[in-house]
């Protein structure tokens, strides 16, 4: 099958789904090219960087509007672009036909929710069997979040992660020898990255409320910005009521690019613009208007019906019904629970298909 | 705000709030965050929640059963067998005691076990199942009362009645249904079908006609209901719980924080579901929570919000939860958490004895000390 990326790249944006097929083929030739992608990639502004998406494609859109479309704009993109939003499938495949298509302009960091445990809990999963009918395309991305790098540098200055520093790391170069092609483990160096967070009434390491990952302090900044060479630490994985938060002395930033976050926050987003001589802007926005979105419900309605996918862009080959399926994978060990997907808690039920609150 | 629906839709919207919570709790349930066999029979169609809602769930819930344990618990203390005090008959009618009743000047003999009677009432119950549970633990009151709209009680007293799990618990054989199946009556338990918005009028002569007694100290619950009537009318039971109650205990549990961003978006996600949260603008603060009841001369209020209540659970606890799930939304939890309050108020009205008085108000302030 010869596959048309520019054609996939359009219907997404018109906000048609791929068919399953493609999807298989676009994560295939994806995990080829992060394959040879080191834990460390390397890259020069001009960037604009993008935190926390989780699935609010109509809010990527606007990222595209404001910041540049590809591949006239440069993205570094940090991680967690599933799970809690409504659309994290079509967020998730039209990053990856970017990355795809211009694999030296978008950078793809893994965030911790580019995990089979975490998507599993979160809505990747729930979203992945409502709109194909199979756990296919759930397999496909996860299998492909194993091979997404871990850091990226901008001109050996700006050491960009999804959550933050490790007490196992204190060098980049250690950063290269981790082995990542696999499940985000429960702890390690590799999780640490993923989930740590920065606290800024701290100077050293401590135990995160996360349950994952540690909280760093301002030495802990320091010394690995002094010990790399570097000035600043750039990443994502806290929500930020103004859309981004500098910390530690401008030694580090927080961006995060999901505005409203869950539809419930009310809090606004950023990207950071990163310009030739290195000089940082974050591009304050609010959500996109609501006529420009479909409401929770409509987002709802089911793509797949009489075991046909509908509405979906084909590109030849198979209707895109996956065969068999249905269940999770084991979670290769790590991030296990007591309680899982219990099946007295009725079938599969989206967590983000009304926007809960106590009542 | 216009009131463009009739009465009776939002009155709609108002019960299916009961269907999302009960769901909601179910969930907590499930996954192992709380402790609940009776749950499960008023859902049809269990769902699982997201982290959050089922940690906040467990907390909401763990909260109010904290109040009402420790008020079912807590007793007069015993007077030093060396005092000699006046017993009233007042007193001594309430007390249960294997003593006879004197008017003499005698030692108040020790408060047995069987302790001191009391009532709970719980306002807007919906498919709450803490009686049950309670009683269930050995834990009950002289009698629990419960009050909600018809169409709400109706499908209660039918689950009541049909699933020997509850009727065993209820243990009457002479437990009755009434006023067309919407009520339900029983020695230590009484389902009642009305309008809050009615409290005087109805509901209280409801009360008494079922052997409510103003005398004896009683615990109310609010459980997100008195936010979903005007401020005027949750203004109204409360003055006459104040007034005409001898010892009370009024537990809210409600939304606050409407102004700011995550607020604002609150109550614009609820209006989208059609549910209005009339009295969030009247006590929109923990202070005025517990203005709600000092300024109408209660003894003593407080209120705290849900991360305060999150914080305080103890680290094998935490712990405990941690486990069930993943919990990835530290800052979403934050923010909901401070948009969720438990405000709690007692008082006692003067006594022929101040001693007893002063007793009321202790065993009244140890149900809330935690």
């Amino acid at each position: 099958m010869v596959l048309d990326l520019d054609a996939c790249i359009e219907s997404l944006f018109q906000r048609q789904l791929l068919a399953e097929s493609v999807i298989k083929e676009i994560c295939e030739k994806t995990k080829e090219l992060l394959m040879s992608e080191s834990n460390v990639v390397h890259i020069k502004a001009p960037v604009t960087v993008v935190g926390d998406i989780h699935g609010q494609f109509y809010d990527l859109l606007e990222i595209f509007k404001i910041g540049g479309y590809c591949p006239d704009t440069n993205y570094l993109f940090l991680g967690d672009y599933v799970d809690r939003g409504l659309y994290s499938v079509e967020t998730i495949s039209i990053l990856t036909c970017l990355k795809l298509r211009y694999p030296d302009r978008v950078q793809l960091v893994r965030g911790n929710h580019e995990s089979r445990a975490v998507t599993s809990t979160y809505g990747f999963y729930t979203e992945c069997m409502k709109k194909y009918g199979t756990s296919d395309v759930w397999h496909y991305f996860t299998d492909l979040f194993d091979y997404l790098t871990l850091s990226v540098v901008i001109d050996n200055m700006i050491f960009c992660v999804h959550g933050g520093l490790s007490p196992s790391i204190h060098t980049i170069d250690q950063i290269k020898v981790i082995d990542r092609f696999k499940e985000i483990p429960h702890e390690g160096p590799m999780a640490d990255l993923v989930w740590s967070d920065p606290d800024p009434g701290r100077e050293e390491f401590a135990v995160s409320p996360r349950g994952a990952g540690y909280t760093f302090g301002s030495m802990v900044v320091e010394k690995f910005l002094h010990e790399n060479r570097m000035d600043h630490i750039l990443r994502a994985h806290q929500l930020c009521m103004e859309g981004f938060q500098v910390l530690f002395d401008d030694q580090l930033s927080t961006v995060w690019s999901a505005p409203n976050y869950c539809y419930r926050c009310g809090n606004l987003a950023s990207i950071l613009e990163i310009g030739v001589e290195g000089e940082r802007h974050f591009n304050v926005f609010e959500a996109a208007p609501e006529n420009e979105r479909p409401t929770p419900a409509e987002a709802q309605r089911t793509l797949f019906s009489n075991g046909v996918p509908t509405g979906l862009f084909s590109n030849g080959g198979s209707n895109g019904a996956g065969v068999g399926g249905g269940g999770l994978n084991g979670s290769n060990g790590a991030m296990t629970f007591a309680g899982g997907a219990s099946g007295s808690n009725g079938g599969i039920d989206p967590v983000q298909d009304t926007i809960h609150y106590f009542l | 705000m216009m009131h463009d629906e009739p009465q009776v839709a939002r009155d709609d919207v108002i019960k299916g709030t009961d269907d999302d919570a009960i769901i909601s709790k179910l969930s907590a349930v499930n996954l192992g965050y709380l402790d609940d066999s009776f749950v499960k029979h008023f859902v049809k169609r269990p769902s699982r929640r997201p982290p959050l809602i089922n940690r906040g769930s467990y907390i909401r819930t763990r909260s109010l059963d904290a109040f009402t344990e420790q008020f079912i618990k807590s007793n007069i203390p015993p007077e030093p067998t060396a005092a000699t005090t006046t017993t009233t008959p007042h007193t001594s009618a309430i007390i249960q005691s294997s003593s006879t009743p004197t008017t003499k000047t005698t030692a108040i003999s020790p408060i047995p076990a069987a302790g001191i009677k009391k009532q709970i009432v719980s306002l807007g119950c919906g498919s709450d199942t803490r009686y049950f549970k309670f009683k269930a633990k050995g834990l009950s009151a002289l009698k629990y009362f419960e009050i909600d709209f018809p169409e709400s009680t109706a499908k209660k007293a039918v689950v009541i009645k049909k699933n020997k799990a509850f009727t065993d618990i209820i243990g009457d054989p002479d437990l009755k249904l009434g006023m067309g199946g919407t009520e339900l009556y029983s020695n230590d338990y009484c389902l009642l079908s009305g309008d809050l918005r009615e409290f005087t009028e109805s509901i209280v002569p409801k009360l008494k006609a079922h052997g409510f007694d103003t005398s004896l100290p009683t615990l109310f619950l609010s459980e997100c209901v008195l936010i979903y009537i005007q401020p005027g009318d949750s203004d109204a039971i409360v003055n006459w719980v104040g007034t005409n109650m001898d010892a009370s205990l009024f537990v809210v549990y409600e939304q606050i924080n409407p102004a700011d961003a995550f607020g604002a978006m609150m109550l614009r996600n609820l209006k989208a579901r059609r549910i209005e949260l009339p009295g969030i603008h009247a006590y929109p603060s923990l202070k005025s929570q517990e203005e709600r009841f000092t300024s109408r001369g209660w003894q003593a209020a407080g209120a705290v919000n849900m991360n305060k209540l999150h914080e305080s659970l103890s680290e094998q606890e935490l712990k405990r939860i941690s486990s069930l799930e993943i919990f990835d939304e530290v800052e979403e939890w934050q923010l909901l958490a401070d948009h969720y309050c438990v405000a709690w108020a007692y008082q006692a009205k003067p006594q022929q004895s101040e001693t007893y008085r002063a007793q009321l108000i202790q065993l009244l302030s140890n149900s809330v000390s935690s």
